[in-house]
């Protein structure tokens, strides 16, 4: 019953969008591989939590609805999608070729999560030193960062929401670097906020630019308040954190 | 010395950010530049609310501009380079404000910071759009020549 050429090109606007692709490029690769593999009156709309899919298929009208719930960023998925739809307008692969090697790259293995924890850690780090911090500061943000990712990943596989993850994370980075800094002397100010620079949203922020550009209102906005919440609960955890060292350990 | 410790520091904590984002490995050496010089510029104007103007101008266009040279989306550049002049200082100072109760100086600081991020914002805008402009022009093009 599955038809081929619809599967290939929903399967391509689903992986764009759960990779937090922008809401146009999404569209436009199923608008155009679907007009390379000879469907016709396609119609898209897309959102970042889903999208509406009608063509027409040997005479008669399908129509695909899927809702995207867990949307994580990998750049480079949105880029082999691109890569593979590429091909496919010009006529090197069919539906078949493209939906395997579109399903291929959704299965492909990722790397293992201390991977993340090592980058997150080392990113971390160095953002300290270009605020100012040293040698101390680099080690600390360096374990800090380590203990922010190891707790994101499981966070985010008991899928708590990704509005509330900020404000657990911000809390964490800014509470250990109180704790640790009770017993150690360095600068705390490049300590917390290189912790707290790899959670800032600028992916949203940017998309959010990039979709309202386009036209897209409605996910321009959706993006925009989705960046901004996340702003306001990291802040919020980190100051929670402050406030609590303000109130009980007398420094 | 000082400059050479920077540059280490924001090129290797932006090349660290894009693999966490999963970023395509041959487009760490563009972002971590991009990402450097546009601090560096971000430092040079002032570290103003015109300076995060500036430097959000001079990555949206250099982003632009090396996405087209090595036909990849301009996404893949924009989001690593940008994050050394993301205002992360100025929200941990907020913060710190708050806690000591200062609500004056939060007042201040945070009025800067989100000046700061609109600013990016709106230099983000404006280079995206001069480039959306002028890309459906080359991609007609383009497709004229393969049919």
């Amino acid at each position: 019953m599955s038809i081929l050429e619809i599967e290939s090109v929903t399967l391509a606007a689903q992986t764009i969008l759960e990779s937090s692709g922008e809401t146009y490029r999404a569209e436009e690769t199923a608008l155009r591989m679907a007009k390379a593999f000879g469907l016709t009156e396609v119609e898209i709309i897309a959102f970042p939590t889903g999208f509406v899919f009608s063509a027409i298929y040997d005479g008669k009208r399908e129509n695909r609805v899927c809702r995207i719930t867990e949307r994580s960023i990998c750049l480079d998925r949105i880029d082999a999608v691109n890569a593979i739809s590429r091909k496919a307008v010009s006529g090197q692969i069919d539906a078949r070729q493209s939906h395997q090697e579109i399903k291929a790259l959704r299965e492909k293995p990722d790397v293992r999560p201390w991977v993340y924890c090592l980058y997150y850690a080392l990113a971390a780090g160095f953002f300290s030193v270009m605020f100012g911090g040293w040698i101390i500061e680099f080690i600390l943000a360096f374990l800090i960062g380590w203990v922010v990712e190891a707790v994101q990943v499981p966070l985010a596989m008991r899928q708590v929401p990704s509005q509330v993850r900020p404000f657990i994370l911000g809390f964490l980075a800014a509470f250990l670097c109180v704790v640790a800094l009770t017993f150690l002397s360095a600068s705390q100010e490049s300590i917390i906020t290189g912790v707290i620079m790899p959670l800032l949203p600028g992916l949203a922020m940017t998309n959010a630019v990039r979709d309202s550009i386009r036209g897209d209102i409605i996910s321009g906005v959706a993006r925009g308040a989705d960046a901004l919440i996340s702003v306001i609960m990291l802040s919020a955890g980190v100051a929670v954190a402050l406030m609590i060292r303000g109130s009980t350990w007398i420094l | 010395m000082d400059i050479v410790i920077r540059a280490i520091s924001v090129m290797a904590a932006t090349c660290y950010f894009g693999l966490l984002l999963h970023q395509p490995k041959s487009t760490l050496v563009f972002t971590a530049l991009i990402g450097w010089l546009g601090y560096e510029i971000y430092l040079l104007a002032g570290s103003g609310l015109l300076a995060f103007f500036v430097s959000g101008l001079f990555v949206g266009l250099l982003c632009e501009i090396v996405a087209r040279k090595v036909r990849r989306t301009t996404t893949l550049f924009l989001i690593s380079s940008i994050i050394p002049t993301v205002p992360g200082l100025g929200l941990y100072r907020t913060m710190m404000a708050i806690s000591e109760n200062k609500l004056d100086m939060a007042l201040k600081i945070g009025l800067d910071t989100i000046g700061g991020i609109g600013a990016l914002a709106l230099a983000l805008t404006l280079t995206t759009l001069v480039f959306s402009i002028i890309r459906p022009l080359k991609r007609t093009s383009n497709h004229k020549e393969t049919k």
